[in-house]
């Protein structure tokens, strides 16, 4: 599912590269949120806040390929991630077996998938030691300026299988046909 | 102290730059004339092609002005600029049957939870 350390892209990001150590902004609590606003203007917010300790992992680039390419300038605006869950946090392990034997769900037509979240496997640079999954209900998006501190921090990056394989589950999050989940 | 009648006079206006718009008919037969005219010569297509490009010239040279000269950053990934200046991406009706062969396949997502904080 990833590629060789050799094979890496170093220059530049793309869809499915893994990023070690990045604040996580997704599923912000926006009712903690705590506004400023000048005695000048009171209507108007200057600066906001949040009293809780940034929290800090490892995310994966969801944003396609070329619409982050450095190359297509125009169009990169800003870089969307999804951060991992340690997959040893699940609570029930029988589930975790169901959710990885039926990630790849291009490989084998598969009915039924967990589409919130995409597996990957353990590899030697993550800290996962029975692999992660990416949340795409978490995701974020970072302003092109973290380009450089993103890249800086890249450490993996998927397969062109593996990314088309995410690609596929991340649309069919969004578009598959509203039916309640079977308890 | 100044007479407040004062703040709605436009100061910047001068007499002799000041052009008043008459509220009634002025048309004579002279400027109907004038008028047929000038709509003949618009309508003859190299005229009309002419003007086109005059125009078209002067859009060109304040869009370049701006994006060369110009020394406003354009950094707000929500300026309206950038969506204006996208191009449509290509889609592969591959991709769409790629997508739709899936469509009512079953998310199983709400079976699993996590004990790491972030679904509190």
């Amino acid at each position: 599912m990833y590629l060789d350390e050799d094979k890496i892209e170093r220059s530049g990001l793309r869809q499915g590269d893994i990023i070690s150590n990045v604040h996580l902004l997704g599923a912000i609590n926006l009712n903690a949120i705590l506004y400023s606003s000048p005695a000048s203007s009171p209507n108007q917010y200057s600066s906001w806040s949040v009293p809780v300790p940034p929290k800090f992992g490892d995310a994966i680039v969801l944003s396609h390929s070329c619409e982050i390419a450095l190359e297509n300038k125009i169009k990169v605006t800003s870089i969307i991630l999804a951060p991992l869950r340690d997959i040893h946090a699940a609570t029930d392990r029988s589930r975790v077996e169901e959710l990885i034997d039926s990630n790849l769900i291009d490989r084998s037509h598969l009915q039924a998938s967990y589409l919130k979240y995409f597996y990957l496997p353990p590899n030697i640079v993550l800290e996962y030691s029975r692999g992660a999954v990416a949340d795409f209900s978490k995701c974020f998006s970072t302003r092109k300026q973290s380009y450089e501190i993103l890249l800086k921090n890249k450490v993996a990056q998927l397969s062109e299988d593996a990314i088309s394989s995410m690609a596929l589950k991340l649309a069919l999050y969004f578009h598959r046909i509203d039916v309640i989940a079977v308890a | 102290m100044s007479d407040p009648a004062e703040d709605f006079h436009d100061t910047r206006s001068r007499s002799s730059n000041v052009i008043a718009f008459p509220l009634h008919d002025t048309t004579s037969s002279s400027d109907a004339k004038l008028e047929a005219l000038m709509l003949d010569v618009l309508a003859d297509p190299q005229v009309e092609n002419r003007l086109k490009g005059i125009v078209e010239s002067a859009i060109l040279d304040a869009w370049v002005k701006t994006r060369l000269f110009s020394d406003e950053p354009r950094d707000d990934p929500f300026d309206a600029i950038y969506v204006s200046e996208l191009k449509s991406d290509k889609i592969k009706a591959s991709d769409i049957s790629r997508i739709l062969l899936y469509r009512n396949i079953s998310d199983l997502s709400g079976k699993i939870k996590f004990d790491d904080g972030w679904d509190e």
